[in-house]
């Protein structure tokens, strides 16, 4: 999708005609609804799949020839560290849990210290274990400077991670309602059309 | 009832697939056989025997085989990436009429350049004949199936007409073929008294470099992920449209390697009919190996080996050589259905 009017900016860089390459370069990183279809490759491995976006990088590949061990290596300390759990390196992503795929895409976004993270639904689906892990990555990522953005239907996970909420009706975005002046009932109202005023009673 | 998904199929079952579908295809087709009245053990011996069981019948099955490992790894290459390359047999014959162009007197080397000459002309007008159907894909989502395969029925035209007219060798008594490509162009034998030739080991070297590549390059990494899953290589960054290009212009090459095989190796000089559907049995070959490079080989040399059985077979036991297309067909059929079943299992609810 291409944007028809206004433009993106981030730090000061015009990303608003950007290829993904280019957004992945500028330090956005994408946590997509749907992990089958576009967050990972099913048949390849999961150690490609940890490189997919950075496979350029000179750490991956050397002229042209993927280095094997070097991808094996860093899948390794990734897997480790960002607790995916699967039966080898030669294993198929698809063959993953949801859970586990939606691990390994944080670990091969969050690796990459972005200064934009885009979650759509990051928890979707998931079991609760997972889903406390996934939160703590992101809380992780926006202590240490990065600007969370998460699209979610789920109003715990919003008040749970978010500074500001904003609530889309019809294809418009209200204004922007800091955490401590929101209350769920009013996000929920906000959610069927209804305007809130900004003093958070409803009108 | 449903399909459900096997988890971790073992390496061993899935190398041993091509060889359960060859026998199960050959069990089915000794029904056919039985219909024909004929004894079914002596015809399978004769067929083995014509395929791989005396010097003569072995170097023929590998000559047979060579243009069908380059038109194999033609389709492989293009099905992994989701390219549909139905046009194999003419960019086959674009590639012999690039050799012909060239290699029967306009450019003249010593053999150790002239033979890789050849081969880099045609590799450059099969890869060119496959991306304009790639770039009308690409750009104007024109279906490559409908243009890859009615261009066959163009370049074969092409073929004739330049066979009848400003082609036609003179020395020929008036058949309709191209004057010889020259001594130092030719494919050298390498088995005496036989029609095997270099291009055995062309085939062979092709085979492994597009494996190599497939699995260890950069390359082959983007190939693989834009066939698996064109939505995410995108949003990943991988230049899907780059990648599908490189892989037409690699597919075409190969196909039209077969073309040099069976121009400067084989026969010697262009006909309209060097190729008796090698494109498309090419498609037959890359299935049945599950779109390995290296399982192409075997694959092609199987396809090979029963076209030429048949023939000795239906000499020695009078049944019709076309059992051959029955049983390549049923061993095809029985490949998908056996990798169906060790993917998936079925499950009743």
């Amino acid at each position: 999708m291409t944007a028809t009017s206004g433009e993106l900016v981030l730090e000061g860089r015009l990303i608003t005609k950007a290829s993904p390459r280019e957004f992945i370069e500028a330090g956005v990183a994408r946590i997509p609804e749907d992990r089958h279809e576009v967050g990972i490759v099913g048949e390849m491995s999961i150690p490609e799949n940890l490189i997919i976006e950075s496979y350029r990088d000179s750490e991956f590949q050397r002229g042209g020839w993927m280095r094997g061990r070097q991808i094996a290596q860093y899948a390794k300390s990734l897997c480790d560290t960002f607790d995916i759990r699967g039966s080898g390196e030669a294993q198929q992503a698809k063959e993953l849990s949801g859970g586990n795929i939606q691990k390994l895409i944080l670990a091969r976004v969050l690796n990459k210290r972005p200064r934009l993270i885009i979650a759509s639904q990051p928890t979707r689906g998931l079991d609760v274990g997972a889903q406390s892990q996934v939160h703590q990555r992101l809380l992780d990522a926006k202590q240490s400077g990065a600007a969370v953005f998460i699209v979610s239907e789920d109003l715990e996970e919003l008040f749970a991670l978010c500074d500001r909420l904003h609530v889309m009706f019809e294809g418009r975005l209200s204004e922007s309602i800091p955490i401590e002046q929101a209350n769920i009932d009013d996000i929920g109202l906000m959610m069927t059309g209804k305007v809130i005023r900004s003093s958070g009673r409803a009108a | 009832m449903r399909l459900e998904r096997r988890q971790g199929v073992p390496i061993a079952v899935r190398l041993a697939l091509p060889l359960i579908a060859i026998a199960v295809a050959l069990a089915l087709c000794s029904f056919f056989l039985l219909w024909a009245g004929t004894n079914v053990g002596q015809a399978y011996l004769s067929l083995a025997k014509g395929a791989f069981g005396s010097r003569f019948a072995l170097t023929e099955t590998l000559t047979r085989a060579t243009p069908l490992i380059f038109t194999g790894l033609a389709a492989a290459v293009a099905f992994r990436a989701k390219l549909w390359n139905i046009g194999a047999e003419g960019q086959l014959y674009v590639g012999a009429m690039a050799i012909t162009f060239f290699g029967t007197g306009l450019v003249s080397l010593p053999p150790v350049l002239m033979v890789p000459f050849l081969f880099f002309v045609a590799i450059v007008a099969g890869g060119l004949l496959l991306l304009i159907s790639t770039v009308l894909k690409t750009w104007l989502r024109v279906d490559e199936v409908v243009t890859t395969l009615l261009l066959n029925f163009v370049v074969l035209l092409f073929v004739d007409y330049l066979l009848f007219g400003p082609w036609k060798d003179p020395m020929a008594l008036g058949w309709p073929q191209a004057a010889r490509i020259i001594e130092e162009g030719r494919l050298a034998g390498i088995v005496p008294r036989s029609r095997l030739h270099t291009g055995v080991l062309f085939a062979l070297g092709a085979a492994c470099l597009v494996w190599i590549l497939m699995r260890y390059t950069r390359w082959g990494f983007e190939i693989r992920a834009v066939g698996h899953n064109i939505k995410a290589a995108h949003f990943s960054g991988i230049p899907v449209k780059w990648a599908v290009m490189r892989t037409a212009l690699l597919s075409g090459g190969l196909a039209a390697c077969a073309g040099v095989t069976e121009v400067a190796g084989t026969k010697g000089y262009l006909t309209v009919d060097i190729s008796p559907g090698f494109g498309y049995t090419g498609i037959a070959v890359a299935m049945l190996a599950g779109l390995n490079p290296l399982g192409v080989i075997g694959a092609a040399i199987f396809f090979a080996g029963i076209y030429n059985g048949a023939d000795s077979m239906s000499r020695a036991m009078n049944v019709s050589n076309y059992i051959a297309d029955v049983i390549t067909a049923t061993a095809l059929l029985s490949m998908l259905v056996c990798s169906l079943l060790v993917q998936y299992r079925l499950r009743r609810d």
